[in-house]
Parts: structure tokens; C-alpha cells; sequence
């Protein structure tokens, strides 16, 4: 029954789940405005293929925040794993699957830690995280002793800088990842899971879910998906330094947002998660192309992140 | 009806303890870190680095006293750091175009405003619209740190030296005029919230925000008013780190939100709001202090300050999730 | 003959399909003590929140010393002198009494709170009440009854006109009752008016002045305590008709067993229970509202912790000790709150439905089946006749008796062989209701063993084969057959120890 009420509730809803790809258009279109280029082909490309290290950092902050929570941890982990990977591959190929295990182990210990706080001690996610980021942080820094050294491996370089034909490889990379997860939240029994707890904690637990493992294994997730991108991203610059994943906190959150994921957990997907990390490329780098000071460019971002909660959030005010 | 003296009721036995023990053991626990300290090495205890250490303390305790303020209503405010270092920005860009006492006035005025036109916009997203506290302060800590950014691009610029004067005077020549600037903040924060009606309802609101709803306490303009302190409290501090520095540096927030989480939960406060000590976050904020600074002094390498600071925090949560357990039992 | 303080007249209140109040009077004389006596659902609850202004009367008029007031929020009723005391406590834990009393309108000096002063109006008080509690104590640490002592306070100083108290004594110790029957008797004695439900009989008697009894939301009777008898007054009480068309009782009894339960215990404290479900019988549980029932229920549903007892459902014995174990064992719980336990609200119903069963339907080993998942909300659909416009519709749009529907696929989808329901039917419009206890009873006839609480006690002699009656977290008595019966209920519910036949303990 749709009543004239029941209309406005309607558009807002749907507002949500669509709304990222009608402003991706818009923002495209802005930015063709101020340079003509910037939809020819090639350059599309090059941005994608930066949003492809958004985009797989986001889909461990899709499924954190789909589950009521959130990781702020997310952007130091990028940062060890980055420098785990280019230590360990050392330029060479041979080396990579060692360079793979260690970041499988530091995903591994960031996410139990994790999710250690949150299931067992109730410790809230945010607080927590950001806790354990801070002490990545620290442990990279100990752990190179301010100097991080290593070098890609060629393989590496390749994927994230090379393309095959038009389509660069870590494109290619980041569909199947992101297919992967989409696969995962909307088609199998643990996705529901994870949508279920983020609804409504209390009546998944009466329904017969195992809630504290699905927050545990959340955060792990995240941790491995935190880690692929660190290790892909030393592909794509080459040299080792710190604080590499310092840009993906904030940024990965509105891509999140924008995507129409909503900070209560529960309802979104992973594709407007992936649309929002485009959005927010082509954001940061249009804020560029109008050549606005590094200092404008964070407030754009901030204000954006505000702009972006009043219009998503507002929705769901419930009255039970 | 027989005269009877009214006396005031007193906490004792298991009602003081269940509020005061965690205050009791930071105090103690700060009070014999400093003695070890100054015990185990005559370098800690001079003069000089005592004076430096409430010098250095000073700015930590604001931050943290805010965040406390804020963190007693149950919220966060993750823009700590970043309203620090634009007070701090703001008041050096101004002090370097204005080299005067008139010119040190204003930057005095438009920091404190800065400091409250900044916690009302938390307050508003937060109080007003209910907004995740979480991504508002996020997303304004941006902003904030951004127009740090454009005030000041790089370290540097100058302050009025009256304001070095005054900041440098120690009475008797030894207790700098920092330490009477604490007790004087911890004592009127203390009141705030133990003396005042306004402090009543910042933890009533944290403890059980419907029941001070029912109480006739407005909720959302408690919530406002701790945003509101809690902005205003950094941006002092920020202002004051401009005068410690003689500059301005749009990277010195950086660690300032975290560690002010830290000194609060340290304190005693839990992330659940209602209770914890003003002087209780200040213990917290030293004792996060002397951490970097014995880190320091052993020659440790400043990157381990990181990890164990966030060790330090963590393991804080872990008491005060096991506290409540225990409680609640 | 003193004169009326308060007089609410043609008090008529309507919920969404259900009459709440139907044209009731309620008139207090000063310094009387007054009861409202009625079983769950009379309206007493209604009446008086009505009058503490938690909502307006959709019909009739509130008089308060003889002025007409009209009351458009608590705060208001607050300021015309009336305080009601709520189940739901309103102490912040972490505060002491001394701090929670005057919470919202401390007296100040200078900006300051004036505990001096603050502490000379609270001394006053307890010491007019003779309720003497430390008001530096911590809430948090205080026992149940103790809380609800320190709320009590919190209205006295205040100074109200009439204090009104929903079934004050039930946390309550032997002493701390004592307390507050003195407190209400000083308050009478002031002028004051004092209402309060209670249900156990004893104290009716002993405290109450007058008593006003409801039935269905309707008014029954208005007398003084003293021309009363507990028989009479339970038979006011009861004798409703039976209004709903309930399903036939078991046809076959005697059958095999399918549910065992021996020596269950709640609570270290509790009397262990031993039960037994036969194949078609419907088990309901009554008595009181918060006498434990939804404990029992969600302890045998793995949610809440049980100290010591079998259980042996079909043969297996189980131990279940979380509500994922009591689903992988066939145990299903139907919750009293669908909106928070119940239902994912902005979800779908096709994924409400699916998400209890989520695991049993899979394709390749870890995808969601799909198809099969259609298959089944579309079974239920059919078969629980739910009004839906799609499947995809959001579960927050459906109406009451609809959602609980949704839970019941939910549950049913895990082919249950226990079924326990937490207040089916709590507002939920009549065709729906008979829907229900046509799909229970069609249940149990299939060989679910089928365990119900409702506080609507006709619902319950309606719908059971056999009732377990609770009082204070026991099962004081288990009733078979023609046992089943309004009055025994009752008396077993208020505690009234039998006077005669008709209940049964264990066998």
C-alpha cells in the first residue's frame, strides 16, 4: 500500500541505494567540464586503476560497517603491509610467496586482536580499532626503525602498472576481489549473516546466529582486505616508505557513505561501496584540477563527509 | 522538630570504592612513577625537567579535560587533535601579522571563538541532527586540520613575546605559572561536573540518556555544551603550545586526539560515560606523559612511543570492560 | 464523607484494533488508599497512564479536586501534583540516591548545586515517610527492591498529589514492603490520594481502602475493601466470555512423548520442574506478567542460562546452551518483542523468513539457494496466509498480526520440533489471532510439541492441553483437563494457597 507518506519514504530509501551512481555521473561530469580530457579513455583508466586500491580498502570497511561496526584501523594496516611486502619481495619474483605470508600473518594478528576487543570485551569497534592502529603504526615503525627498505617485485610493478589492453591489470585484480565480495555479502548464508547482525544484533541472536563469530571473522576480513591492498600498492609505487596508507582513512569512509552503506549497519552493498571509491578519486583528484591547497582539499573532504551523512543518515530515523 | 545538623552525605566503603578506587590507584600510580623517577635518575629530577614536564603536560591535560567532558555523555570527540593544532595555527598566523600586544589580544579572542564556533558545529550535527558522533567528529577533524592547513602551510611564523613573558614566570623562580594554570582547570572542571547542575546532567545523560530525558534534563543541550567545552578547551591549548614553540606547526595535533582518549580512560572514565574524575584524566594525561618521557631518557627510539601508547590505550579499555563486568556481576 | 480528589469519568482509550478502555470510571477519595484490581489486559495499566499523561483519553473527562485538566505530556501531570512510579526505573546507576533524587531540578546556590539544602529537603522527606535510606549509596549496587524504594523517593519529594505505584511490591522484601505500606498510609493520612495495582491478595486486604475492578477495559466495580471477600473479588475479576473461537482440544491424549523436562531449574534458588509434552498437546504457561515466564521460555531456547535440569526432545537428550545450539536442535522461539527480537525491520520479509534457515538451503556448498529460498517464503506465505504486497517489501510495512507472522515463518523454516511462543498474539488484530491458534494447535497435531505464554489468560485456557502456573520464577502448579479453569489459575497465580481440588503438582 502506498499511501503519499509512504511515497517520500520510498524515494528515500531507493535515494540511498542509487543515489552514489547518479552522482558519480555528476561528478564526471563536472570534471569533463574543467578538463576536457578527462573522459578519453586513457585517463579513465588511470583513474580506475587508483580507485582500484580505494576499492578494495573499502571492501573490508563495507563489511565492518555492514555489521554495525567500523575499522579505524584499516589505514596503518595498509601501511605495515605495504612495507611488509616490499621488504619481503625485494625486487624479486621468487620471493613474493613470502612476502604473501607475511602479510596473511599481519592480517591475521590485526584482525583477531580486533575482534578479540569487540566480541569478547564489548570494547566499542572504533575505540578499538583505533587503538590497534596505533600500535601497528608503532610496530612498523620499530619494525623498519624509520627506514623502510624494499623494492617491488617486477610481477607486482607489472600488475599495478601495466595493463592488458585497455584495461589495466589491477583493475582486473579488483573486479574479481570486489566480485568476490559482493558474491559473498548478497549470495551466501554468511553475508546474511553478517546484514543480519548489522540489523538487528538482538533478534539475530535470537534467530540462531553465532553473533560473537561473525563479528570476530568481520574484522579479520577487513584486515585481509586492508593487507591486499598495501601489497598491490607497493606494486604501483615502487619504493617503500611510511605512513603509505595514510590517505585511506577518512576517504574510504565517504566512499562507503556515498555508496549508500549506512553508518548502523545492516543495509548497503559492496558495489556502491565501489562506485563511492570512484567518487572519491575523481573527488580528490578534481579538487586537484581546480588547484585547491592541500589544506582546502582536507576541508572539502571533511565538509563532503558531513553533506554526505546529513542527506544518508537522516533516513533512518526509526520510530519504533 | 529536633535541630539537627545537616551534613552533606559522604561516599564510604563499597560506594567509595566503586567510584573512586580506579582514581585512587592513577593518582598513586602517577605519585610513584615521578618519585621512582626522580629517584632513578638525576636528570629526570632537576629543576629544569620538572618544570619542563608540567610545561610539556600542560597542553595534553586541557585536551584530555575536554575530551573527559565529552566522553562522561557517552559520546567521542575524535576533532581533539585537530582543533589543537588550528587554535594553535590560528593564533600564530595572527600574532605574525599583528606583532603587538592589541595584535596578542585578538589572537586570544579569535582562538577562544574559534575553539566555540567549531564545538557548536559539533554539537549541532551531533546534538541537534543526532549524528554519529563517530563520523561527525571524523569529518570535522578533517576540517578543522584542513584549515590549519591553509592558515598555515608550513611550520613557522612568530608570536607576540609578551605572551612568552608570561608564560615564562615561575614563581618563587622555580613552579612555573603552567602548574597554577592546571590546578586551576582541573579544579574548575571538577566543579563543572561534580558541583553543578550542568555537570549532573552530563552524566546523567551518559549513564541513562532516556532517564535524564524523563528527568527533565535537555539532553541535546548537554550534548551540545560538552562539544562545545571540549573544542574550546583544545583550541586553548593549541594556543598555548604557539606560545610554548614561539610558532606554529599545522602537524603538532597529530597524536593529541588519541592521547586524549588515552588520558581519559587511563583516568578512569569509561567510554560508557557517567563516571571518572577530573583530576583523574589528568593523572591519566601525566602518566601518558612520563611513558614518552622515560621512552625518551632510555634512549629509546621514538617509534616505540606509538606502539606502546596505543598498548597503554588498549589495555585501558581492557580494565574498564573488565571493571564494569565485574559490577554488573 | 471525604470529598473526591480525583474522578476520571467515560474513560474510553483505542490502540490500533483494539479497545483498551471502554467508557471506565475512577474516582479517589482523599485519604483513601486505593486498589485497582483486574487481570492482565483489564486496562489498569492504561487507566493510569492516561492519568500520569503518558497519552490522552480518546473519550471522557479527568477532574482533580473537582477542576477539569487536561494533560499533554508526563511533565504536565508531573506539575499538577501526579507522580507515577514505572516498572522501568528511571535511576542512573552510576550516581548515588543522594545524586538521582533530585535529578533535572537541583536546588542551587550561586550556580551550584546546594547539597546542603539539597540534603535538608531529602532528610525532611524520609524522615516524614520513615524511609531511611543511605543516599550516598551507588544505585548500581543496590538490590531490585532497593531501586525501586530510592524511585519511589525520587517522587516523594516532590511533594505529589496523588502517587500512583504499577505493582510496587513485586521486587520487593517482607521489610521493604512493610516500609512502603507505612509511606502509603502517610500519604493517605496527609490528604493524599494513593492508587496501586497489585495483584496478590493479601495485600489488597490489608493496605487498600477501595478498590476499583476492571474487566476487558471495562468497569466492573467500585467498592470499599472492607465489603469484600477474596472469593468475591476474584469472581468480579474473572468470568469473561470466551469472545475468541479457539481450535478443539487434543484428540488423541496419551500419546507418545515428545518433550521431556526433569528437575529444570531457573535460578539456583528455583523449585526444579519436571513436565512432560505429549504428541498433540499444547503446553501454555501462566500466570502473572513478569513472574518469569519469558525467563523459562528463553532458557529453554538457549538465551538465558538454566541451573540444572534435562531436557530430552524426541529421544535426545540436549544440552543447549546457546540459541545457535537450540536451533541446530530444532528448538524454535516465537520472542515477545517481534520488533526488536523478532524481526530485522528494514530488512525484507524474504529475508526475515529466510534468515533463521539460512544454512539449510545451499547451493555448491556455500551459495545461497535461491530458488529455494523463494520456494519457502512462498510455502509460508501461502501457508500462514501473511498479507504482503512482495516479498521484497521491507518488514517495518506490514501490519502487527503480519510481522508476528513473518516470525513464525522464520521459525517454522528450521522445522522445529519445540516450538515455544513469547505472547503470540500481543497486539495483534482478532482474525489474525485465530489464525494463530489454528496454526498452533495444527502444530502440535503434527507431532511439535508446543510450549506458549500469554498474559491473556483466555487465550491460555483456550489454547492448552495443560497449564504450568507460575508465581515468583516457580511452577507452582501443573492443571490438566477440566483443572483448566479462570478461577484456579488465578489463585495459583496470586499465590493463594488451594483450598480445594483441582491442582496438581508433579507426578
Amino acid at each position: 500500500m502506498m499511501t503519499s507518506k509512504n511515497w517520500l519514504g520510498f524515494v528515500k530509501t531507493r535515494f540511498n541505494q542509487y543515489a552514489v551512481y547518479l552522482f558519480l555521473v555528476l561528478i564526471l561530469l563536472l570534471a569533463q567540464l574543467y578538463s576536457p580530457t578527462y573522459l578519453q579513455l586513457t585517463h579513465m583508466m588511470g583513474v580506475l586503476r587508483l580507485a582500484s586500491f580505494m576499492g578494495m580498502a573499502a571492501i573490508g570497511q563495507t563489511i565492518a560497517i555492514l555489521s554495525g561496526g567500523i575499522d579505524l584501523s584499516i589505514p596503518y594496516t595498509i601501511s605495515f603491509s605495504y612495507i611488509l611486502a616490499a621488504q619481503y619481495m625485494a625486487k624479486t619474483n621468487a620471493n613474493i610467496p613470502q612476502a604473501i605470508l607475511a602479510c596473511a600473518i599481519l592480517a591475521l594478528l590485526v584482525g583477531v586482536v580486533n575482534g578479540a576487543g569487540v566480541c569478547l570485551l564489548r570494547i566499542p569497534a572504533f575505540i578499538m580499532t583505533l587503538g590497534v592502529g596505533t600500535v601497528v603504526r608503532g610496530a612498523y615503525m620499530i619494525w623498519t626503525k624509520g627506514t623502510p627498505k624494499g623494492y617491488t617485485a617486477p610481477l607486482i610493478n607489472d600488475i599495478a602498472n601495466r595493463s592488458l589492453g585497455p584495461v589495466p591489470y589491477i583493475v582486473l585484480v579488483w573486479l574479481v576481489l570486489g566480485t568476490v565480495a559482493m558474491i559473498m555479502l548478497k549470495c551466501t548464508p554468511y553475508g546474511r549473516k553478517i546484514y543480519a547482525v548489522g540489523s538487528n544484533a538482538r533478534a539475530a541472536r535470537f534467530s540462531g546466529i553465532n553473533t560473537r563469530a561473525i563479528l570476530f571473522s568481520v574484522y579479520i576480513l577487513s584486515a585481509v582486505a586492508a593487507c591486499i591492498t598495501g601489497f598491490f600498492l607497493i606494486g604501483y609505487t615502487g619504493e617503500s616508505y611510511l605512513d603509505a596508507g595514510s590517505s585511506y582513512d577518512t576517504a574510504v569512509i565517504a566512499a562507503v557513505i556515498i555508496g549508500g552503506t549506512s553508518i548502523q549497519g545492516g543495509k548497503g552493498s559492496y558495489l556502491g561501496s565501489a562506485a563511492g571509491s570512484i567518487i572519491m578519486v575523481v573527488f580528490t583528484d578534481f579538487l586537484q584540477i581546480i588547484r585547491m591547497s592541500a589544506g582546502l582539499r582536507q576541508v572539502g573532504q571533511g565538509v563532503l563527509i558531513l553533506l554526505l551523512i546529513m542527506m544518508y543518515a537522516r533516513e533512518s530515523k526509526v520510530r519504533l | 522538630m529536633p535541630n539537627k545538623r545537616i551534613r552533606v552525605p559522604r561516599l564510604r566503603g563499597a560506594d567509595y570504592t566503586y567510584r573512586y578506587f580506579h582514581q585512587w590507584f592513577i593518582v598513586v600510580f602517577m605519585v610513584l612513577a615521578i618519585t621512582v623517577m626522580c629517584l632513578a635518575s638525576s636528570s629526570f629530577r632537576s629543576a629544569y625537567n620538572l618544570g619542563n614536564l608540567m610545561n610539556t603536560c600542560f597542553p595534553l591535560i586541557l585536551a584530555a579535560l575536554g575530551q573527559f567532558l565529552v566522553i562522561l555523555t557517552a559520546g567521542i570527540d575524535l576533532s581533539v587533535g585537530s582543533m589543537l593544532t588550528l587554535g594553535n595555527c590560528l593564533s600564530v598566523y595572527i600574532m605574525t601579522r599583528i606583532p603587538t600586544v592589541p595584535g596578542l589580544l585578538l589572537a586570544l579572542a579569535a582562538t577562544v571563538v574559534c575553539g566555540l564556533v567549531c564545538g557548536a558545529v559539533n554539537g549541532l550535527f551531533i546534538a541537534k541532527f543526532r549524528l554519529p558522533a563517530i563520523i561527525v567528529t571524523i569529518a570535522t577533524a578533517a576540517v578543522f586540520q584542513g584549515t590549519a592547513l591553509v592558515l598555515l602551510p608550513d611550520p613557522g611564523g612568530s608570536i607576540v613575546p609578551a605572551l612568552k613573558t608570561f608564560l615564562k614566570w615561575k614563581a618563587f623562580g622555580l613552579i612555573p605559572v603552567t602548574f597554577f594554570l592546571t590546578v586551576l582547570a582541573i579544579v574548575l572542571i571538577l566543579l563543572l561536573t561534580n558541583r553543578t547542575p550542568l555537570g549532573r546532567a552530563l552524566r546523567a545523560v551518559g549513564g541513562n540518556e532516556s532517564a535524564a530525558f524523563g528527568s527533565g534534563i535537555k539532553v541535546a543541550r548537554v550534548k551540545f555544551t560538552a562539544y562545545v567545552l571540549s573544542a574550546l578547551l583544545a583550541a586553548l591549548a593549541g594556543l598555548y603550545l604557539s606560545a610554548r614553540t614561539s610558532s606554529g606547526d599545522p602537524n603538532i595535533g597529530s597524536s593529541y586526539t588519541i592521547y586524549s582518549i588515552s588520558a581519559t580512560v587511563v583516568g578512569g572514565t569509561m567510554m560508557t560515560g557517567a563516571v571518572g574524575q577530573a583530576y583523574g584524566t589528568a593523572c591519566g594525561a601525566v602518566i601518558i606523559f612520563l611513558i614518552n618521557n622515560i621512552l625518551n631518557m632510555l634512549d629509546v627510539s621514538a617509534f616505540y612511543q606509538y606502539a606502546i601508547q596505543g598498548a597503554v590505550l588498549i589495555f585501558a579499555l581492557m580494565v574498564g570492560s573488565l571493571e564494569t563486568r565485574r559490577e554488573r556481576a | 464523607m471525604s470529598e473526591c480528589i480525583l474522578q476520571m469519568e467515560h474513560i474510553t482509550k483505542y490502540f490500533t484494533g483494539v479497545t483498551a478502555l471502554d467508557d471506565v470510571n475512577l474516582s479517589c477519595r482523599k485519604g483513601k488508599i486505593h486498589v485497582l484490581a483486574g487481570e492482565n489486559g483489564a486496562g489498569k495499566s492504561t487507566i493510569l497512564k492516561i492519568l500520569a499523561g503518558v497519552y490522552p483519553p480518546d473519550k471522557g473527562t479527568i477532574r482533580l479536586r473537582g477542576k477539569e485538566v487536561r494533560f499533554s505530556s508526563p511533565l504536565d501531570a508531573q506539575k499538577a501534583g501526579i507522580a507515577m512510579v514505572f516498572q522501568e526505573l528511571t535511576q542512573i546507576n552510576e550516581l548515588t540516591i543522594f545524586e538521582n533524587v533530585f535529578l533535572g531540578s537541583e536546588p542551587r546556590r550561586a550556580g551550584l548545586i546546594d547539597r546542603a539544602k539539597q540534603m535538608e529537603l531529602l532528610q525532611r522527606c524520609m524522615d516524614k515517610y520513615d524511609l531511611q535510606l543511605n543516599p550516598a549509596t551507588i544505585v548500581d549496587r543496590l538490590s531490585v527492591g532497593q531501586k525501586q524504594l530510592a524511585e519511589i523517593l525520587k517522587t516523594l519529594v516532590r511533594d505529589p498529589e496523588i502517587l500512583i505505584l504499577d505493582e510496587p511490591t513485586s521486587a520487593l522484601t517482607k521489610e521493604e514492603v512493610e516500609i512502603l505500606f507505612r509511606i502509603m498510609r502517610r500519604l493517605a493520612d496527609e490528604g493524599k490520594a494513593v492508587i496501586f495495582i497489585s495483584h496478590r491478595m493479601e495485600e489488597m486486604f490489608r493496605i487498600g481502602d477501595e478498590v476499583t475492578i476492571f474487566k476487558d477495559g471495562q468497569f466492573v466495580d467500585h467498592c470499599a475493601v472492607s465489603e469484600l471477600t477474596t472469593d468475591s473479588l476474584i469472581r468480579k475479576m474473572i468470568g469473561r466470555t470466551l469472545q475468541d473461537v479457539f481450535p478443539p482440544h487434543c484428540a488423541q491424549p496419551g500419546g507418545e512423548t515428545i518433550l521431556e523436562v526433569k528437575g529444570y531449574k531457573l535460578s539456583e534458588s528455583a523449585l526444579p520442574v519436571d513436565f512432560q509434552v505429549k504428541k498433540g498437546e499444547i503446553i501454555g504457561i501462566a500466570g502473572l506478567a513478569g513472574h518469569g515466564q519469558t525467563e523459562f521460555i528463553n532458557s529453554l531456547s538457549g538465551l538465558y542460562r538454566s541451573h540444572g535440569g534435562s531436557i530430552t526432545l524426541n529421544g535426545r537428550a540436549m544440552h543447549i546452551s546457546s540459541s545457535s545450539a537450540a536451533v541446530k536442535n530444532g528448538i524454535a522461539l516465537v520472542p515477545s518483542d517481534r520488533k526488536q527480537e523478532g524481526l530485522m525491520l528494514f530488512q525484507s520479509i524474504r529475508n526475515n523468513i529466510a534468515i533463521g534457515s539460512i544454512d539449510r538451503r545451499k547451493r555448491l556448498g556455500f551459495l545461497v539457494d535461491n530458488r529455494a529460498e523463494r520456494k519457502t517464503v512462498e510455502e509460508y506465505r501461502q501457508l500462514l496466509k501473511i498479507k504482503m504486497a512482495a516479498p521484497a517489501q521491507p518488514a517495518v510495512e506490514l501490519s502487527g498480526g503480519n510481522q508476528q507472522k513473518v516470525v513464525l515463518a522464520k521459525e517454522l523454516a528450521i522445522q522445529p520440533a519445540l516450538i515455544l511462543f513469547d505472547e503470540p498474539t500481543k497486539g495483534i488484530d482478532v482474525g489474525s489471532k485465530r489464525e494463530f491458534y489454528y496454526i498452533m494447535r495444527d502444530l502440535a497435531d503434527h507431532g511439535v510439541a508446543v510450549i506458549l505464554y500469554s498474559s491473556d489468560l483466555m487465550e491460555v485456557i483456550g489454547l492448552s492441553d495443560k497449564v504450568l502456573v507460575m508465581y515468583e520464577n516457580n511452577v507452582t502448579a501443573q492443571l490438566v483437563g477440566a483443572e483448566i479453569t479462570e478461577e484456579n489459575i488465578m489463585r495459583h497465580a496470586m499465590g493463594i494457597s488451594k483450598k480445594r481440588e483441582g491442582s496438581r503438582h508433579a507426578e
